[in-house]
């Protein structure tokens, strides 16, 4: 194994895969930087750029250029309030708020080297349980992804412990939103109104970037004030503070990157809910879950240190049994194919080497975007201090190009402005807008795990252990946060009287 | 104490603003479910559980609204209503969460203090930009949207408006259809369709 592990460090180390990763990393920059041009998009556009390369340098180029989206994508979301992708919306709750006090420096810093500590605990977790997770995987049935999928919209609940009702409302019309389209069990359209471009659901690229990216437009539109506005600080030197910050809340960040791990490995269940699941964790943990939403950086590191963490975690299923859990993976599985190789024991075996140069790939390309990002970040978080209506036409582009380029679809640009339109109703009337965009999210792999489960197991899957352990995870998720929210009412009365 | 009457006005407005959302999602939830009605059994039995449960959860958000509005205050007057909120979970924490949005609530502090009449210039904007780019595609309304709106609202001189513009619209040109060959929004006006 040590070998492997070797022979797969010298194959990435080699000219030939260095200067392709290097490709890969500055096409990855760049695209990922633009909203909605995510990893998958980037990826699929390259596909064909590897035919014929050997399978090393196949990884390489494409995964050192999914990896870096991922991390770049945090950028626009901290500056800016638009997330890259929906993978990226936990960045915004705290990485945006620190930009608009005026410390996009120490956001940015802290965002970039919690993305290189998740990345490296996502390689090592991929290394680690190359031999053992073919059961752990496979112990994981509809039953328990349906239960997973609940747990995410519980600690979403959570999170909005001060308006927990308006949160459930929020997250079961966000469920609805996600049952637009075609009902994939019998073929019925629902909730389409005999529009043709609605019978394939809405997408998500567009509602998030509506969601979050609108009102910020909106609000400086209206306010005519900069990002940071008049915030006291204008901290731009404060990039080193960030990246010191991660390893100050190293328990944070390692929490989030086990968590994105874990939750990576799970086919379907992905991203969208290890962020929001970390970022909840978090605050659990918290000493001062107060600050939250507010710009705490315990937050950011959350979502950061989860964000790349859990592409290594999504590898290990691709490699170990040939299921790819998200469209970057199953582009990535296409590339397996065409490079000829074949996921499953082999890459535990014969091909050890490769499986160890993916490992590989992951902690050298952040590595290589730290080091790439670092003079970037003062000049990005300047920007924060231009005056609002000049960085209003760039932002406009930003969520027009985002929502556009997923499907090249005008009607995704609609798709957006609705959505815009609700954040900014959910802002004035205070309203959360977290749980509609996860129950949006979520809402297509919930219906899909409890279908399955009843069709196979009737009613009984409620009995399987893992189901059982789940379900107290949540009574336990549940209980906590009504004691916590009686106990602060119950202090605020104190503090009142 | 000399505050307090201004400000029962947003409160009040904030307050009729919650009435007219809950209600309106009240509205979507029952339709909702009254669609699920001509769908098979296996089709409709997701969007009934859930538009059955947000029913339930919106009627308890409206009898929690209902307290604030009719109940709590009537019995305590204005000014000690929040105290009377406390009585009542969601109220508490809703008034709790007006206080305790962090970031958001930048964003609703502004929204509310907007007048009219700022609202609809932003709006004119808006609907410029993206009436043009429908009409005439994204490439075109660009460089005029982004001219007008840095000389009308930025006061911004042409020198930077013609930066901006190459900065934009042309490095977006060189990327989207140079390089990348993805195509960018076209206009009904010059789509050809």
């Amino acid at each position: 194994m040590f070998d492997a592990a070797m022979t797969g460090l010298l194959d990435v180390l080699s000219p030939h895969s260095m200067g392709l990763m290097l490709i890969g990393i500055l096409i990855g920059f760049v695209v990922g930087v633009l909203p909605g041009i995510g990893g998958p998009v980037a990826m699929a556009l390259m596909l064909p750029f590897t035919f014929g390369m050997e399978p090393i340098h196949v990884f390489a180029f494409l995964l050192g250029m999914k990896v870096v989206t991922s991390t770049t994508g945090d950028i626009t979301a901290v500056l800016f309030g638009i997330p890259g992708e929906a993978t990226s919306a936990a960045t915004v709750l705290d990485g945006h708020p620190m930009a608009r006090k005026g410390q996009a420096g120490r956001a940015l810093g802290a965002v970039l080297m919690s993305s290189l500590v998740g990345a490296i605990i996502g390689a090592v977790v991929l290394a680690l349980s190359i031999p053992i997770i073919r059961p752990i995987v496979l112990a994981f049935g509809p039953p328990e992804f349906f239960m997973l999928t609940v747990v995410g919209l519980i600690f979403m609940a959570s999170l909005s412990r001060g308006q927990m009702l308006k949160g459930m409302i929020m997250g079961c019309a966000g469920l609805l939103i996600a049952l637009i389209g075609i009902d994939p069990q019998a073929g019925v359209p629902r909730y389409v109104f005999g529009q043709l471009e609605l019978w394939e659901g809405l997408g998500l690229v567009p509602i998030v970037i509506g969601l979050f990216g609108g009102p910020e437009i909106v609000q400086l539109m209206l306010s005519k004030e900069s990002i940071a506005g008049k915030a006291v600080s204008r901290n731009i030197d404060g990039v080193w503070q960030g990246m010191l910050d991660t390893f100050r809340h190293w328990k944070v960040v390692a929490w989030a990157g086990a968590i994105g791990s874990a939750i990576g490995v799970i086919p379907g269940v992905g991203g969208s809910v290890s962020q929001f699941i970390a970022y909840g964790q978090a605050k659990q943990m918290s000493k001062t879950p107060e600050e939250f939403g507010k710009g705490s950086i315990e937050g950011l590191l959350a979502a950061g240190g989860n964000n790349n963490a859990k592409d290594g975690g999504s590898l290990v299923p691709m490699i170990a049994i040939g299921l790819p859990g998200s469209v970057s993976t199953a582009i990535l599985l296409n590339a397996f194919l065409i490079s000829g190789l074949n996921p499953g024991p082999e890459m535990l075996t014969t091909h050890l080497d490769v499986t160890f140069s993916m490992v590989w790939i992951m902690i050298i390309a952040n590595i290589i975007v730290v080091i790439l990002a670092l003079p970037l970040l003062k000049p990005l978080a300047r920007l924060t201090f231009t005056e609002g209506p000049i960085l209003v036409p760039f932002l406009l582009v930003l969520t027009v190009l985002g929502a556009y380029a997923e499907n090249n679809s005008m009607f995704d640009v609609w798709v957006m402005l609705g959505a815009a339109a609700v954040g900014i109703v959910c802002l004035r009337f205070n309203w959360p807008r977290v749980p509609l965009l996860l129950g949006a999210v979520l809402g297509d792999l919930c219906e899909r795990y409890l279908f399955l489960s009843t069709s196979l197991y009737g009613w009984s899957w409620i009995q399987r252990p893992l189901v059982i352990l789940l379900g107290m995870i949540i009574v336990a998720i549940l209980f906590k946060t009504v004691w916590d929210v009686r106990k602060s009412i119950r202090r605020s009365s104190e503090v009142r009287a | 104490m000399t505050n307090a009457p201004m400000a029962t006005k947003p409160q009040k407005r904030a307050e009729l603003g919650d009435w007219i959302f809950t209600l309106a999602l009240l509205g979507v939830m029952i339709a909702a479910y009254v669609m699920t009605f001509n769908w098979p059994a296996s089709t409709a039995f997701f969007p009934e559980l859930l538009s059955i449960a947000g029913i339930l959860f919106l009627l308890m958000k409206l009898a929690s609204l209902a307290w604030t509005t009719f109940g709590g205050r009537a019995a305590l007057g204005g000014a000690s209503a929040s105290k009377a909120a406390h009585s009542n979970g969601e109220v508490a924490l809703a008034a709790e969460g007006d206080e305790d949005q962090g970031n958001e609530d930048e964003f609703h502090k502004v929204f509310a203090r907007a007048d009219r009449r700022t609202w609809a210039e932003v709006m004119g904007w808006v609907v410029m930009f993206f009436g043009g780019m429908y009409l005439v595609g994204l490439l075109v309304i660009l460089p005029v949207f982004i001219i007008a709106y840095l000389r009308v609202v930025a006061k911004a001189p042409w020198r930077v408006c013609i930066i901006y513009v190459i900065g934009t619209a042309g490095v977006m040109y060189a990327v989207f259809e140079l390089f990348l060959h993805l195509p960018l929004p076209e206009g009904i006006l010059f789509s050809g369709e």
